[in-house]
């Protein structure tokens, strides 16, 4: 195992890390996050092979070994069917597709030894990715041992309950949100909420990105607290332009640009944020609201910006892509994250860095993180738009709310969080011991 | 034989409520004070300081006074801020600091009434009405005229002390700021620069900082500080004065009475008096004793706030500048509009604390610095959102007001030439 020296440096630790996402392979915060985090690791002298699904990018980087869990990688024989990863249980309703996912998954196991996409369901994909990936980690451990299993989020955690169960590594999860949160509380899907407290419970440390986090696994999944540990996301400000682009209207004035960015879902409060524009509009009507991002609310949004009369101030934008979010950041004055519920909040850095001033809901994670925004309860929208206009109003606070934004982004780095990922390391692998040697003493 | 002056800062603001961008009226409003003030807030903490620090406090100084006949004396910086707060909230406060000073052995400094930072205004007329107010004010409630002059937060310039000579004080504190006092020691008489009589004290910062910052922390290797330990130490300073200058509230509020922090008070004099060198003294007294032994010059202003000993706890960043500016550019309009209730609200706004409830200082380490703020769950920016809307608000109060007279004037002149 690995080497743990007190400057943090570590030498010949090996983590076998699994997610769902890795660069250019991304659909949300993700995988940017296992981009930034297993660079910073790798500095400190760990070693990672990274486990993703099978994509359609050849994705390779200089400091860790990336595989994209394919039949290909298995030779006949290894396949284990027997052990399918899905066990649905407590969802009556979903009996049927269990067995549809059992047949196909069969059928797919038939031919192996040949490259395949996932022609799957979601949820499919999900199985198969979590089968594959664990018997290619457990494969790769026979070779050359690791000394951690560390998975992100329930879309691998199937894979890393398995392997820490077959192999004994002791196993480090990272939950970026649970269930609760990605559905605010409503209609949460019992099985994926079954996979997150399986994972919580079999972990022997837990990583989550804020205090509220935290609680809802205590809360919710009767987490032990000596096993949760809170690390914070990081950013790399270096990425993001600190210049700021003015928009001239037809009058030759300055146009003031207010920016919601993220999934248009009921979780991030966006209806919240389009009756406080609502506000704004009564005391400066010409203020511009752009929402960036797609999701299954943009009809519902769309129809509530002309109810509220004020369509023609916004401006629903559909997908941006990351460089584009850097654009769209110099040309806004504010950011709004009106997030209902909300484990962090990344956006909230990313404006920061920008030298954006930046509001953020009391219930998202990155408000506990970070001092030089604005906080708002997300269903109060008076505070909410006195907020906004006196940022637009007040050019002093714009002024010190961007220079602070930008210095205090410049210390919220990845190798912090590297430095605090490597001591939940520590302390999963002597728990893992701990319990060793208690076991030898019977 | 070296005099020890103890003088105590005694300040309560008026604290400010929280007020939205909408809130922001086209200035027909009445009852500025229930508008601007959170009077709920405000006698809340008034009450909390009282039965905690002023009242236990003044107790042991009254006791102290009458044991030690003549021979124990301090001084006393009250606000005018905080008298208004105890004759509205807590009268039997002002009937105790008045015993204090019916013993004839209590000095009581003048400042500005409103604990305000207008001796920064380039217009140096603010600064000498808020400090005649609180002279007048000293003398109606406390029944005693102060001859000695300590700034807001101790603030201090060769400009600001020609300002106060001028008002015919006799001697003017600030802190013993090291840059300024270079290789001389805090513990003499000095004089401004560029004045003819009036004589300049230095705070001992080392020596009040123990009592007033590291007496309860128990990580410091003096802890626990005794009476007897301290006066040890006073009698081995060197020096004609020692000025000890602290927060009231450091008996009490800031160190809880479970400290020992207020037997330590009761036991300090008897355990100098046993040290034949030391004696006690007001300012005034302290100056009066002394020649002064070197001429200061300060070109540009000190306090006694933060690691810095300058400004920056209250004009630091934009934000505070704004409002710092918003305020000194209203003067004209308030002369104006002449009209006593904005005059009230006028001053009560310049209060320095509600400027340093928007420093920023520290923010990037996440250190903030807000100990002292009533706000708790909310931070600079959002103070400053408030208080900003507030002047906003105000200035458009003052604008209808103007106005209101304006056309007063315009409808009677015609009634005037038609009469005449």
């Amino acid at each position: 195992m690995g080497v743990f020296s007190n400057s943090g440096y570590v030498s010949g630790l090996r983590v076998a890390m699994l997610g769902w996402e890795f660069p250019p392979f991304v659909s949300g915060g993700l995988g940017t996050h296992c981009f930034e985090l297993t660079r910073a690791l790798s500095a400190l002298g760990v070693e990672i092979d990274f486990f993703m699904p099978k994509t359609s990018y050849d994705i390779h980087q200089p400091w860790l070994n990336v595989y994209q869990a394919d039949w290909i990688l298995l030779k006949p024989g290894e396949m284990q069917l027997d052990i399918l990863p899905i066990s649905y249980s407590g969802y009556s309703g979903e009996s049927t597709q269990l067995q549809f996912n059992a047949r196909r998954l069969a059928e797919l196991a038939t031919s192996p030894g040949q490259s395949k996409s996932y022609d799957l369901g979601f949820f499919e994909a999900v199985g198969a990715y979590n089968h594959l990936a664990a018997l290619l980690v457990q494969k790769k451990h026979c070779q050359k041992p690791y000394d951690v299993v560390h998975v992100h989020d329930w879309i691998s955690a199937k894979a890393g309950i398995r392997i820490s169960a077959r192999t004994g590594l002791p196993l480090v999860s990272t939950v970026h949100s649970t269930e609760y949160d990605r559905t605010a509380d409503t209609w949460p899907f019992d099985w994926i909420l079954g996979v997150e407290k399986d994972v919580v419970r079999n972990s022997d440390q837990v990583i989550t990105v804020s205090k509220r986090s935290a609680q809802i696994l205590f809360d919710k999944f009767g987490a032990n607290s000596r096993k949760v540990n809170v690390i914070y996301n990081a950013i790399d400000s270096s990425k993001f332009p600190k210049h700021k682009e003015t928009i001239l209207d037809s009058n030759g004035k300055k146009t003031k640009i207010v920016l919601y960015h993220g999934r248009l879902s009921v979780q991030k409060g966006v209806e919240f944020f389009l009756k406080a524009a609502q506000k704004v509009l009564s005391k400066d009507p010409q203020v511009k609201f752009l929402i960036s991002g797609k999701g299954d609310l943009l009809p519902k949004l769309v129809e509530m910006a002309f109810d509220l009369g004020i369509s023609e101030n916004v401006m629903f934008l559909g997908y941006v892509s990351d460089d584009q979010l850097k654009r769209i950041l110099c040309t806004s004055d504010v950011l709004v994250l009106p997030s209902v519920s909300e484990p962090f909040g990344i956006v909230a850095l990313e404006s920061m860095a920008s030298g954006t001033p930046t509001i953020v809901s009391k219930t998202s994670g990155v408000s506990e993180r970070v001092k030089n925004c604005l906080t708002v309860d997300f269903w109060d929208t008076d505070e909410m738009a006195s907020k906004i206009l006196s940022i637009l109003s007040y050019d002093s606070l714009y002024e010190d709310m961007r220079e602070n934004s930008i210095v205090e982004t410049e210390s919220i780095t990845w190798d912090d969080v590297a430095r605090q990922t490597v001591d939940v390391y520590q302390k999963a692998i002597r728990s893992r011991f701990a319990a060793k040697a208690a076991m030898a003493m019977f | 034989m070296a005099k020890v002056c103890l003088c105590f800062h005694v300040h309560q603001p008026i604290r400010l409520s929280r007020f939205s961008y909408f809130g922001i009226g086209n200035g027909d409003a009445a009852d500025l004070d229930a508008r601007y003030f959170d009077n709920g807030m405000n006698q809340h903490y008034f009450n909390k300081a009282a039965d905690q620090c002023y009242l236990p406090t003044n107790r042991i100084l009254q006791d102290l006074l009458d044991e030690n006949r003549g021979k124990f004396r301090f001084s006393l910086s009250i606000t005018g801020t905080l008298l208004m707060q105890a004759k509205k909230y807590r009268p039997e406060v002002i009937e105790s600091f008045r015993n204090l000073c019916a013993t004839g052995r209590v000095d009581v400094l003048d400042e500005t009434f409103y604990h305000s930072l207008s001796s920064l205004y380039s217009d140096m007329s603010e600064f000498e009405a808020q400090v005649r107010m609180h002279n007048q004010l000293v003398r109606d409630l406390l029944g005693v005229a102060p001859q000695s002059f300590r700034n807001t937060e101790a603030i201090y310039s060769d400009r600001i002390a020609q300002a106060v000579e001028g008002l015919g004080y006799k001697a003017i504190i600030t802190e013993g700021v090291d840059h300024i006092l270079g290789w001389r020691s805090p513990n003499y008489v000095y004089r401004p620069q560029g004045c003819k009589d009036i004589k300049l004290l230095m705070r001992n910062y080392k020596l009040s900082d123990d009592v007033g910052f590291r007496f309860s922390a128990k990580s410091w290797k003096e802890w626990p500080l005794t009476a007897d330990k301290y006066a040890t130490w006073l009698s081995a300073t060197p020096g004609q004065v020692i000025n000890l200058f602290m927060d009231y509230e450091t008996f009490g509020e800031h160190h809880w009475k479970d400290t020992g922090i207020l037997a330590f008070l009761s036991h300090l004099p008897e355990q100098a008096h046993r040290h034949e060198d030391l004696s006690f003294s007001t300012i005034t007294e302290a100056a009066q004793s002394f020649e002064p032994s070197d001429t200061l010059s300060v070109p540009s202003e000190i306090s006694w706030a933060d690691a810095e000993r300058n400004t920056s706890t209250w004009l630091g960043n934009r934000i505070q500048r704004a409002c710092f500016s918003e305020l000194e550019s209203l003067l004209p309009k308030l002369r104006k509009a002449n009209d006593a209730e904005l005059w009230d609200v006028y001053r009560r706004l310049q209060t320095s604390d509600h400027l340093m409830y928007l420093s920023t200082k520290g923010m990037s380490d996440r250190e903030v610095h807000n100990y002292f703020s009533p706000y708790k769950d909310s931070g600079p920016y959002d103070n400053f959102i408030s208080f900003m809307n507030i002047i906003s608000d105000f200035k458009n109060q003052v604008d209808c007001k103007i106005s209101k007279a304006q056309d007063a004037v315009q409808s009677e002149s015609p009634s005037r030439i038609r009469g005449n």
